[in-house]
């Protein structure tokens, strides 16, 4: 506001200067009339600038907006022009050199064509033009200013899913499993793990860069990573997935899942029975509803879920980061019933063939038993 | 003769243990645990000399299973773990605190 009074003043004093200067009149008395005349811009500036603003001359669609401000260049300087051939009427230093039968019409008539109404127009323009340009540099700023941040994000995430897959933990463990299974003279089986794990680890290197992969890329993943906790716990879990088929090729960030299935396989036992995890995903209210399930301890049990509180708030930072406020993102607890994390996302599709990964049968969701994400 | 016991939630890794085990005249497993809970209890009931004792398990892990029965009454642990420095650690702190 200070800024645009400041730029208002000097404006009107520069733009007065030059108006003022008359040939055979004194300046300073044309100075006080033609002043007061300036300050109007004072008023339609501000809007001439929003205007500018919100309805912007930049981009591909440019001319979109120009029949708007084509009328409302015009409208301005229509208007204004009352306003100046009523001062001029009421405030020329010089009345007594208009002569007797001078009308309002005739002034205004003398406004359009010879006075200032080309000039107002043109101010009107550079205002539109100018607040276009501020506003489109302005977003090219944060838009550079957002990929930079994504970018360190990504790295981070990618290197804490390289740290988690690579765990000694689960690495060890799987190996270990297979050495089992050597021992046991059960190599189908042995040998059915480490393809497993093969796949599993070539998928992380090859999304390693990918800010947001199809929603079939990450369900490949978590049911490879599934796969092996199945092989050494057999009746421990139970994966169901549902996706309808069109949802399979939505964008969803990378690397999504993954902390979430973990942590579910790693706390989600009942204490007795065996732990289900479900995946639904499918088209809602045009945007992708995407559901994981449990039937764990939920939230409630103290030791229940190391862990889960740093995967969740990395979870939330992603998806700040790549949908603004686009999306939703709720846990529901229930206690013995389970953890519900449930998130709604912008419904993008991929465009290019991804290479394919072999998936289990899919049945087709029925979205209405998608409970609304509240 | 060392009766043990193997404590672990993997199927496949007592598995391992008890295929090494066989190979020892001196030792003999007296029992085989798949949780926590279990292995608190067998503990109690069978009184093994020596346990095989895996630390990451649900619900009960294997420190937890040392904090119940108390260390004095804890018999010979050999911590199944690929946890490496992170387990020694843990261990030493536990015990420390116990």
């Amino acid at each position: 506001m200070l800024a645009w009074a400041m730029v208002g003043v000097l404006l009107t004093v520069l733009v007065s200067a030059v108006d003022a200067r008359a040939p055979g009149r004194p300046f300073l008395d044309m100075l006080a009339f033609v002043v007061p005349a300036w300050c109007v811009w004072w008023v339609f500036g501000p809007l001439a600038f929003y205007l500018g603003s919100r309805f912007p001359l930049v981009g591909r669609s440019w001319h979109r907006w120009l029949p708007l401000h084509l009328v409302a260049s015009v409208l301005t300087a229509l208007v204004i022009g009352v306003g100046a051939s009523a001062w001029y009427l009421v405030a020329f230093p010089y009345p007594e050199q208009i002569s007797a039968d001078t009308t309002f019409a005739d002034v205004y008539e003398l406004y359009l064509v010879t006075g200032e109404f080309p000039t107002n127009l043109f101010i009107y323009w550079m205002l539109v033009v100018g607040s276009s340009a501020l506003g489109y540099y302005r977003k090219f700023r944060e838009r550079e200013l957002r990929a930079a941040r994504l970018e360190a994000e990504l790295g981070r995430a990618s290197l804490r899913a390289l740290k988690m897959q690579l765990q000694p933990h689960f690495l060890f463990n799987t190996l270990n499993t297979v050495s089992a299974l050597v021992l046991k003279k059960e190599s189908s089986n042995a040998i059915g793990m480490l393809n497993h794990l093969a796949d599993f680890l070539r998928m992380t290197l090859e999304d390693e860069g990918a800010q947001e992969v199809p929603l079939r890329r990450e369900l490949a993943f978590a049911e490879k990573y599934l796969a092996i906790e199945q092989g050494r716990f057999p009746d421990r879990l139970e994966l169901r997935i549902e996706v309808e088929p069109e949802a399979l090729d939505v964008l969803v960030p990378n690397l999504l899942l993954q902390p979430l299935v973990e942590n579910c396989v790693r706390y989600a036992r009942p204490e007795e029975g065996v732990a289900q995890l479900s995946i639904r995903a499918a088209r809602r209210h045009g945007r992708l509803g995407l559901e994981l399930a449990d039937n764990g301890p939920g939230l409630c049990h103290p030791n229940s879920r190391k862990g889960l509180g740093i995967g969740l708030r990395n979870v939330e930072a992603r998806l700040q980061q790549l949908y603004d406020d686009d999306f939703a993102f709720v846990l529901k607890s229930r206690p013995g019933a389970g953890l519900r994390v449930s998130f709604e996302l912008p419904w993008r599709r991929s465009e290019e063939p991804v290479a394919e990964a072999r998936l289990l049968d899919m049945p087709v969701a029925d979205p209405q038993s998608l409970e609304p994400v509240v | 003769m060392i009766r043990a016991l193997v404590v672990d939630d993997e199927p496949l890794a007592r598995d391992i243990i008890r295929f090494f085990i066989a190979d020892e005249p001196d030792v003999a497993i007296v029992g085989e645990c798949g949780d926590g809970h279990e292995a608190a209890a067998a503990i109690r009931e069978l009184a093994p000399s020596l346990v095989f004792l895996d630390v990451q398990m649900p619900s009960l892990g294997g420190l937890d299973v040392v904090a119940e029965i108390g260390t004095e009454n804890m018999p010979a642990i050999i911590f199944v773990t690929a946890f490496d420095e992170h387990a020694v650690a843990a261990v030493a702190g536990r015990i420390a605190s116990l």
